[in-house]
């Protein structure tokens, strides 16, 4: 079992502000979504948002804290040639064995319910226009109550990826500082089974196999939204680290210089790609730089120098706009935000910077002591277990969800648009795009 | 082909798994992690492969 880690006030007082500015980021992943998905859509997509937070929450509170525990909490432990690995957390249901007092378990169950909160909302960029709401609800009750608990008491609850490195000799086992591998790419991985089961948008893709253009309604929505998530990724990157990595406090000013740092050379990376492949840079593109490479960021902040996290930013640009067109072109998977590329993709090259950039001070409370030898071997299990189990898990759900209640909505639905379909009423009810948003609402 | 891709996406993390569970460090161990996310690799190009085609199918 892992030891508790033990915080001072001013650390726990710096852990609550930081786990406060969470929600900024599920706001601003919100807005990019609905930015980048059409107008007669957005009311529903951020109606969605909220209400996936709200199932999140609800759902990781009533069972998801318990499979995912905390380091030194209770859980079961699988023995596997003479050595125990734990796999899930014994704690009670409904947070009943908490003691709100500022201590590690506390802290680590209020950071647990926004971080489940902001991985349930990435899936929702993929199914924009298509997935119906009471679906994307019982699909995030799946996701809170089951698959982000299990891989994040794996990493962040003392579970076996955590022991990697007392337990095999991996470097200081899996390390993932803000959540690269247990937010984002598990987020994102869910996106892409979400993407594959929902198939594409109607008119998406022509007869020969072609991908047509579907523009976004709002930048603005979009750019204002990347800058909110920049804000919560900071609280997020800095709460993970102290929190659950046992970084010094010092450190915290290191966290927050490489996470910006990181996010701005991933958006420059997209704008001036997009600008030397298009002539002009693209507004939504750089968007999805700049969030990748806070995806990217979140593992490594705080266990890489600034020049470092300027690299690993300019490379996730350069990896999310390939990925983007690669997936809509090669893949024909409809992504309108490019959760999958955003998320999962920058998410996965984050968990593999730390075993490339990473070192480690000697007080960082992750494992064995002493020269990471291994790190990349830990990170490289870590995105082996992503890729091969929770993308098997995620899809399995959710095909299986989708067999007793559809995800995708029916046709006239998609013609019509989500909002109108499914809330009867528009976003913008003074701009007349076509008459059917003037259809009476069923009451 | 999808659960045959599924199903070699698992091999690939047992392999993975097996592999610092059971060899002590050294080449042995790095070269039998690096196989399983191989399979892995493969597994997911069959995954990827079988959502393509029936999409061609439905259009």
């Amino acid at each position: 079992m892992m030891p508790q880690p033990v915080l001072s006030d001013l650390a726990a007082l710096l852990c609550i502000a930081s786990i406060l500015m969470i929600p900024l980021a599920v706001a601003g992943l919100s807005l990019i979504n609905t930015g980048l998905g059409r107008a007669r859509s957005a009311s529903q997509m951020i109606l969605s948002s909220l209400c996936v937070f709200g199932v999140a929450a609800l759902v990781y509170f009533a069972f998801g804290f318990a499979w995912q525990g905390y380091p030194g909490g209770p859980g079961y432990q699988m023995f596997v040639a003479g050595r125990g690995w734990s796999w899930i957390a014994n704690s009670s249901f409904f947070l009943r064995n908490i003691s709100f007092d500022g201590s590690p378990a506390s802290l680590a169950s209020l950071f647990g319910i926004f971080s489940v909160a902001l991985a349930a909302v990435i899936p929702l960029g993929s199914g924009t226009e298509r997935w119906r709401l009471g679906a994307a609800c019982a699909s995030t009750a799946l996701f809170a109550g089951w698959t982000y608990p299990l891989f994040a008491h794996w990493v962040w609850g003392g579970g076996w990826l955590a022991q990697l490195g007392t337990g095999a000799g991996l470097g200081r086992g899996f390390v993932d500082a803000g959540g690269s591998g247990t937010i984002q790419a598990v987020g994102g991985l869910t996106a892409l089974s979400i993407a594959w089961i929902l198939g594409p948008r109607y008119g998406k893709y022509t007869v020969e196999g072609m991908p047509s253009a579907i523009p976004g309604h709002n930048s603005v929505l979009v750019l204002f939204g990347c800058l909110l998530t920049l804000i919560g990724w900071l609280g997020l990157n800095s709460a993970g680290s102290v929190l659950l990595n046992g970084v010094e406090l010092g450190q915290v000013i290191k966290v927050i210089l490489n996470t910006t740092l990181c996010a701005s050379a991933a958006g420059l990376m997209a704008a001036a790609f997009t600008y030397v492949r298009f002539g002009k840079p693209d507004a939504s593109l750089t968007a999805n730089g700049w969030v990748g490479g806070l995806a990217a960021s979140s593992a490594a902040c705080a266990f890489v120098v600034p020049a470092e996290a300027v690299v690993i930013g300019g490379i996730a640009g350069g990896l999310v706009i390939l990925s983007v067109e690669w997936l809509e072109l090669r893949l024909s998977v409809d992504d309108p935000s490019g959760s999958v590329s955003v998320h999962g993709v920058a998410g996965l090259w984050g968990i593999l910077a730390v075993g490339l950039f990473g070192r480690f001070p000697s007080s960082a409370a992750t494992g064995a002591s002493g020269a990471p030898a291994g790190q990349w071997l830990a990170q490289l299990v870590g995105i082996a277990t992503l890729i091969g189990f929770v993308l098997p898990l995620t899809y399995g759900l959710n095909w299986l969800l989708d067999r007793f209640y559809p995800l995708r909505v029916s046709p006239e639905g998609e013609r019509q648009g989500m909002d109108l379909y499914e809330l009867g009423a528009g976003a913008y009810p003074e701009f007349v795009t076509h008459s059917e948003e003037f259809m009476q609402r069923k009451l | 082909m999808k659960p045959l891709g599924f199903s070699i996406l698992l091999a690939g993390w047992i392999i993975v798994c097996a592999s610092f569970t059971l060899l002590v460090p050294g080449g042995a161990r790095v070269a039998f992690l690096v196989s399983g996310v191989c399979v892995e690799i493969m597994g997911l190009g069959l995954v990827v492969r079988s959502h393509i085609a029936p999409r061609r199918v439905r259009r």
